[in-house]
């Protein structure tokens, strides 16, 4: 119910919302938890194993029960804590994990079953008969499991990443962040605050505490404005940093329009940052525990803490009968103030016998809640005491089983917390995090004034270390009330004792794992599941070990706890993924030909990032092979034009460079004369084959290596390491040029005449034998010509700086197109160099070596080259290896495929008797039937054999001919003309 | 790399000169949010304080190679392989949409 | 992860490409024998400490550094040219 006279809510700005299809008001300032207390709704879901009715616990991210789903259609979001959520106008959200609804869930028979439902169960059930588990068991399971359940569309908004970078990143801001942030920005120092909550202030928002004389609110309000107005500090509220990694650098996920009814378009929805800080304070608080005794987890239970918060923020009191239990004088401060607001306080039940009196209201010293009753809602709980038993009339409980600090991101580096028995519960270990301090309730100071107190100190100290002087501070007055506690983790009885609420694990779920011998907190933990949720166990983990601690005779410390990892709280992989769906995936890559080649609607494929065209349909065709078979004859009869300006080319110049060029080649390029280009073949270390291309010399001094399209990356990146790790005693400087230069390759008996119309001087044949190069003109523009085949016609590569490539790609074809030739795209550039025996990265695919490609007598014996002395392993150099072979149809079947396994005739078709594999095909219009290039077992002895060509995934079994890889002109004379 | 003049004349006697003035796809990004649009895609710390007038750095945007200079108070020269502008232009609208719809 | 280059000042890692071990550096003779090619290609140490890796400044100058760190505390202990170090044996 809603409290006159309470809260920070906006009472001015009603906001409507819906609750499993009831329409609700609430206030601006409100989350749905608050609002839907504020309604009376008490059962907001229902528990994962158990389906038993749940009520809100919380009134922070640790919520375990009140999970729901928030909005419909492709973006609604699964799982959300209405604890977190805030309300907006127009907000719909439906509880999750219940079936038909919230009320009436059928899947609530499992409560029954619970005998059968322990720790461990499904270890030791669902293994008979066999056969069910596939068809029965795991489809029924399925179901059954998980909590919320994705839309199934694709999502519909944008999400961020960012970077940040600071002096000093302080995590939270509570009344120990805030004090740490105003003394270290003061000072000079590039502040980042970040803190989960839409309003900074931390405890401070939920408590009645005064600070400095005035409302705790107020001078967190104060201090808020003043580093608002700072250049130097950021602050970034719904900003949850969710994880530490090393040298400073932090995660942190800001909700960015979560809270906004309306959101415009291009505002992300999260931004996922990287915060790089020199150093950190972390001030993140600390974290009620409940106490676990039968029937702790009724709607209407919840942490004494949070019915403060809901008092003190919101103005909503979760009940009209407020009972109170727990170990420590949290609840005496929640009576006080719920007797201040007017609230029935029912009694005070304190586990301690020493116990501090009630003013108003009855204690109960020395005694315990054992019980509750109110399966839909709270309506009793039994105390038991020295007396007796005394059942209460009750609609709200609120306990306090003592604070856990809030130490996870110290421990993100796999260090583990310090237990203190003074407070009973963990604090970080000094020094868990390079460069990180604690301040505050996170390192057991629960105190306004601790907080306060070790807020300023720790910023001093950071100051120190970055070198910056901190002005003196007057710390205002705040309570320093000491933190009494007795030990109370359980409430001896029967019955189940809920410890992990998401997950439903009890009290004896973690005595039966130790009595099976599961007696490490690790194995605890999977063998019942505690802490696994999506809580990460924040309500129970302490209580758990403490649990195990007992019942396996040790030390809380001794026992430990298990290893935290992040993040801190759920982040969406849609946060983590950012940036990259869409176009964002990857670069995508143009050539400068690519608008006039889609104007002639070439239909584009991926070569790596690159767009490059497949073929270039003609007025007519329909189908690619028509296209393909007719450019291939365009190109063997006329002259065609590609682009291949994908290809890597790396400028290779300096003193040293033919000697560089001499090691990185397996054959010899220091003889190469200028004006001359050479193929090349690079080996990688292992003596395998890296890359092939060719190497032009353009001067003394200066070469053009050239790799292929897929490798350019690589090879550029392997010079680099040969010259700087390898030979810096070279004198030799590399620069890739792949951007610099345009390059068409213009190939076909007519392609002398095509580049004739287009150069300022014509070439003359005598001038330009088969593999020369060097500088030529087009159109005043200075370009290089290099004469090499790619296709086994005569052929040309001309080479124009790329802010000429559109322009000089029409007027080839422009030209082109007057003598029966034009462009033509990847397809016919494969059948081409196919049709020849030229390999691709089909055929030296990273297995294969210079002798399997019959590349052997390339290899100089003169020098040595990376790669030398490994390929001259036998083992890489036995004839019987799988050897480079052309494979034509020579049976009924026609059809080659690549990836097809090669088998004698005769044998049986299994992979131990493979005696190859094919690596490309194509249908060859030159010849007339399909080509193939592969590998096969002393394949260059084995010309005119048949083989079979099996496919067992196409069902293809084909007779082939083994035959030399070069299908046309073996002589190589019409590239030579 | 030189950018903005011809290499002096003697300069090829003491080093490899390479010209690549086509291989670059050149932005110049400016406005009072600049570096915000920035910090979306670029793992560097570009803030004034520590990226001054005249600095410049060669990192990553997002998954490109790029050279970035500070020009101005509230300007930057981002350069890109000329290959990848439609990227370049892409990824820098996004960032800058995503911050301006924070109002 | 940050890595120190000492061109370019300290990067996030991601900016660099990492090759492997820094024994890359000891290339062995042509002749040394099939030992010591087989150990140079194949055979790595795997400590659990201190490690010397062979790290590329890719988005960055494209300097090859080795950087040395420790396997178990992520501390970055050292970053250097390899061009500076260039070919102890052993490394």
């Amino acid at each position: 119910m809603r409290i006159a006279g309470r809260g920070r809510i906006d009472r001015r700005s009603p906001v409507r919302f819906r609750f499993d299809g009831i329409d609700y008001s609430g206030f601006q300032g409100d989350t749905l938890a608050s609002a839907l207390l504020a309604n009376d709704v008490r059962l907001v879901g229902r528990s994962f194993k158990y389906h038993r009715p749940r009520g809100v616990l919380t009134a922070g991210s640790e919520e375990p029960n009140a999970l729901m789903t928030i909005g419909s259609g492709a973006g609604a979001e699964p799982n959300v804590r209405a604890t977190v959520q805030e309300l907006f106008p127009g907000l719909e959200a439906r509880s999750q994990n219940r079936w038909p609804s919230l009320n009436f869930d059928l899947m609530a028979v499992n409560d029954l079953a619970a005998p059968f439902l322990g720790a461990g169960f499904y270890y030791k059930t669902f293994m008979w008969p066999r056969a069910f588990w596939e068809r029965v068991y795991e489809p029924v399971i399925r179901n059954a499991a998980g909590l919320g359940a994705l839309s199934g569309a694709h999502e519909p908004d944008r999400n961020e990443k960012a970077y940040a970078f600071c002096d000093l990143l302080v995590i939270g801001g509570g009344p120990a962040g805030l004090m740490a942030a105003l003394v270290a920005a003061r000072a000079g120092a590039d502040v980042i605050v970040a803190d989960e909550d839409s309003r900074m202030g931390g405890r401070l928002l939920a408590e009645t505490f005064e600070v400095g004389g005035r409302p705790g609110v107020n001078w967190a309000d104060n201090v808020i404005a003043e580093l608002n107005a700072m250049d130097n500090v950021r602050l970034m509220t719904r900003t949850t940093v969710t994880g530490v990694y090393d040298q400073g650098t932090f995660g942190a996920l800001e909700r960015v329009s979560h809270h906004l009814a309306v959101r415009p378009e291009a505002l992300p929805l999260e931004t996922f940052w990287r915060i790089q800080a020199r150093r950190s304070i972390l001030a993140a608080g600390a974290l009620e525990r409940p106490v676990a005794f039968r029937n702790n987890d009724r709607p209407g239970i919840m942490t004494a803490g949070a019915v403060r918060a809901y008092l003190n923020r919101w103005g909503v009191c979760a009940g009209r009968r407020v009972t109170l239990f727990g170990n420590n004088d949290d609840m005496h401060r929640t009576a006080r103030d719920l007797l201040s607001a007017g609230i029935h306080v029912v009694a005070v039940i304190d586990s301690r016998h020493d116990a501090p009196d009630g003013r108003g209201y009855r204690v109960y010293k020395g005694a315990m809640v054992c019980d509750s009753s109110g399966r839909r809602g709270l309506e009793s709980v039994t105390v038991r005491s020295i007396g007796g038993e005394d059942r209460i009339a009750t609609d709200c409980l609120a306990m306090s089983g003592g604070w856990n600090p809030t130490v996870h991101l110290t421990c993100h580096l796999n260090a583990r917390p310090t237990w203190r028995e003074d407070i009973l519960g963990f604090v970080p270990t000094p020094q868990a995090v390079p460069g990180m301090s604690v301040a505050g309730a996170c390192n057991g100071a629960f105190s306004t004034h601790d907080c306060l107190r070790e807020g300023a100190a720790a910023a001093r100290d950071t100051l120190e270390d970055l070198g910056l002087r901190a002005a003196a501070i007057d710390l205002p007055e705040a309570e320093d009330a000491p933190h009494a506690i007795s030990p109370l983790w359980a409430v001896p009885g029967s019955g189940r004792a809920w410890l992990d609420f998401q997950n439903d694990v009890c009290v004896k779920d973690v005595r039966q794992a130790a009595m099976e011998n599961f007696r490490s907190v690790e194995h605890m933990k999977r063998y019942t599941t505690q802490g696994m949720a999506t809580d990460q166990g924040k309500n129970s983990n302490v209580a758990a070990l403490a649990i195990l601690a007992d019942v396996t005779g040790r030390g809380i410390q001794d026992t430990g706890t298990t290893t935290f990892r992040p993040p801190f709280s759920p982040v969406s992989i849609a946060a983590m993924g950012a940036g990259a769906q869409g176009k964002g995936f990857a670069p995508e890559r143009f050539t400068t030909s690519h608008k006039a080649s889609a104007e002639r609607g070439a239909p584009m494929i991926e070569a790596g990032l690159w767009y490059r065209p497949s073929y270039f349909p003609a007025p007519g065709e329909s189908h690619w092979r028509q296209s393909c078979d007719r450019e291939v004859n365009m190109v063997r009869t006329s002259v065609g034009v590609c682009d291949v300006s994908t290809l890597g080319k790396i400028d290779v110049q300096g003193p040293g460079a033919a000697a560089f060029l001499d090691f990185v080649y397996v054959n010899t390029f220091s003889t190469l004369k200028v004006g001359r280009v050479r193929y090349g073949l690079m080996l990688r270390e292992d003596g395998h084959v890296m890359d092939d291309g060719t190497c032009a010399r353009l001067g003394d001094t200066h070469f053009v290596v050239t790799t292929t399209t897929a490798a350019a990356g690589q090879v550029m990146r392997h010079l680099e390491f040969v010259h700087q790790c390898l030979r810096p005693d070279l004198d030799v400087a590399l620069t890739s040029v792949t951007e610099q230069w345009a390059q068409f390759s213009v190939a076909g008996p007519r392609s002398r005449d095509l580049l004739n119309a287009v150069l300022d001087n014509p070439i003359a044949v005598k001038d330009w034998p088969f593999m020369a190069c060097g500088q030529v003109f087009v159109g005043g523009v200075q370009a290089r010509l290099f004469r090499i085949s790619f296709s086994g016609e005569q052929a040309y590569e001309l080479a124009v700086p790329a802010r000429f490539g559109d322009s000089v790609f029409r007027i080839l074809l422009d030209h082109a197109e007057k003598i029966g030739g034009g462009p033509y795209g990847l397809e016919a550039l494969n059948v081409l160099r196919l049709e020849k025996g030229f390999i691709t990265h089909a055929e030296i695919h990273g297995r294969t070596t210079a002798f399997d490609i019959g590349m052997d007598a390339m290899v100089s014996d003169k020098k040595d080259c990376i790669g030398k002395a490994m390929s001259r392993r036998p083992g890489l150099t036995d004839p019987d290896r799988e050897r480079l072979v052309g494979l034509k149809p020579a049976g009924e079947v026609q059809l080659l495929v690549a990836g097809a396994y090669l088998f004698s005739p005769g044998d049986d078709p299994v992979r131990v008797n493979a005696q190859g594999y094919v690596t490309s095909v194509a249908f060859s219009p030159t010849l007339g039937h399909m080509i193939a290039l592969g590998f096969l077992r002393n394949g260059p002895a084995r010309h005119g054999e048949r083989v079979r060509m099996i496919d067992h995934l196409r069902g293809l079994d084909a007779t082939c001919e083994v035959v030399d890889p070069v299908f046309l002109d073996p002589e190589g004379e019409r590239a030579r003309d | 790399m030189l950018a903005g003049s011809e290499p002096a004349p003697g300069l090829s006697g003491h080093a490899v000169l390479v010209d690549q003035s086509d291989a670059w796809a050149v932005v110049r990004l400016q406005g009072p949010q600049a570096t915000d649009v920035l910090a979306r895609l670029v793992p560097v710390d570009l803030r004034p304080r520590h990226f001054k007038r005249g600095h410049t750095v060669r990192t990553d945007l997002m998954r490109m190679n790029v050279s970035i200079t500070r020009v101005a108070d509230a300007a930057f020269l981002i350069m890109a392989f000329r290959s990848m502008a439609a990227t370049l232009v892409h990824d820098l609208k996004t960032a800058m949409e995503g911050v301006a719809a924070r109002g | 992860m940050r890595i120190t280059c000492p061109i370019c000042g300290e990067r996030d890692r991601r900016e660099f490409y990492y090759q492997g071990a820094a024994i890359a550096l000891a290339r062995p003779a042509p002749d040394a024998g099939e030992a010591a090619w087989d150990a140079y290609v194949h055979l790595r140490d795997n400590p659990a400490g201190v490690t010397r890796d062979l790290w590329q400044h890719e988005s960055g100058c494209s300097a090859w550094i080795v950087v040395t760190r420790d396997t178990v505390t992520h501390e970055v202990l050292d970053s250097a040219l390899a061009a500076d170090i260039g070919m102890e044996a052993g490394a």
